[in-house]
């Protein structure tokens, strides 16, 4: 009988240990930072966009900006959503290519479906925020000549 | 000597010869030369020889450990050798077609792990200054300059560790090559490789020295 407790109390123990080795791994170690996983709550900000991630995120905002998306005024949360989940799409820093690029793009993209079969990645040959004005979409981008 | 000294003595001498050992082997399975004994690693071997951080501003090739493994001895270098050892082990042993170079692994499925354990204090010990490259020379660019005052917090409050905006400094997978911000460092490579290809065409002998070149 105490040999069966002491094997249980030795394995609960291992087992605390394991666990408690993965959890420091998550929590020390996290995939995208804590702070950044969540938006922050600023309802009277929600409004523009641009105006904080000029700051947070300056190569996305000017690549917009220089974009078919920026210069045609489509703006974030038409594709993005609003923070607080209260836009006409939900919030999300990656928008699904079903659900949201074919919102307005899904003539195209039946187009090229017929073309060259279904590939539902738009971002790897039309990156979203760096389809330029005055050249083909999937060209690459030239270094920036304009600034805020 | 009475009995009841030895076995303390005993656990004594057997705890240090253990931390030493254990001492020894977290430092001698984090040098350059033992991550590359894995056929895995070449690519990133490879693709480091032409990247911006294949030497250091001093001259000095910067070894693996220096970005992937959190500074110190602490706890957090400790932890990140258990984990990423025990890993590395599964991956090796157990993943099917592992022969090749690269073995069976997808990439842009690592590169997310890989960014996790790239600890900002690694890129601060050479980028002191980020308003300027890591020679103290050339100043960064005007979205750079943006993007540092938010991560410094004094315009704005960054939300992203080093690694979440600057990818692809060290390595380049061919999925990446495409990427405007890569392109200096693709051309390299693509230069480099069309040298490699013409010579070994030419001398199909020296083709073999190539390991021995690594920095």
């Amino acid at each position: 009988m105490a040999a069966k407790k002491k094997l249980l109390l030795f394995l609960a123990l291992a087992l605390a240990l394991v666990g408690g080795f993965f959890l420091y791994i998550s929590l020390a170690f996290p995939g995208s930072r804590c702070e950044a996983a969540k938006h922050p709550e600023a309802p009277e900000k929600y409004s523009d966009c641009l105006e904080c991630h000029l700051k947070v995120t300056p190569m996305a905002a000017q690549d917009w900006r220089e974009s078919k998306h920026g210069v045609l005024l489509v703006k974030c949360a038409v594709c993005h959503g609003l923070p607080d989940g209260k836009g006409t799409v939900p919030f999300a820093a990656k928008p699904g290519v079903r659900e949201i690029c074919a919102r307005c793009h899904e003539p195209a993209m039946k187009q090229m479906v017929e073309k060259y079969g279904a590939r539902l990645e738009c971002e790897s040959c039309h990156p979203h925020h760096q389809n330029p004005m005055h050249r083909k979409a999937f060209e690459a981008k030239k270094p920036s000549k304009t600034s805020f | 000597m009475p009995r009841n000294h030895v076995l303390p003595r005993a656990v004594l001498i057997g705890l240090v010869a253990v931390l030493a050992a254990s001492a020894w082997g977290l430092s001698a399975t984090s040098s350059r030369e033992f991550c590359l004994s894995c056929h895995e690693m070449s690519p990133q071997a490879e693709e480091q020889r032409w990247s911006s951080h294949a030497l250091s501003a001093d001259k000095k090739p910067v070894a693996c450990a220096e970005c992937h493994l959190p500074p110190g001895f602490g706890p957090r270098f400790v932890a990140v050798k258990i984990y990423s050892g025990l890993k590395d082990a599964v991956m090796h042993f157990f993943l099917p077609d592992g022969s090749q170079p690269g073995g069976g692994l997808i990439r842009a499925e690592l590169q997310p792990q890989a960014r996790r354990f790239v600890d900002d204090d690694n890129c601060l010990r050479c980028h002191r200054d980020l308003y300027k490259d890591a020679r103290g020379e050339q100043a960064v660019s005007e979205l750079g300059k943006i993007a540092h005052d938010s991560y410094l917090g004094k315009n704005g409050q960054a939300r992203s560790n080093c690694a979440g905006c600057h990818r692809n400094l060290a390595h380049l997978p061919v999925f990446d090559r495409r990427l405007d911000a890569n392109r200096a460092f693709a051309e390299r490579i693509r230069k480099e490789l069309t040298l490699e290809q013409a010579r070994a065409e030419q001398n199909p002998n020296e083709h073999n020295q190539k390991e021995e070149a690594l920095p």
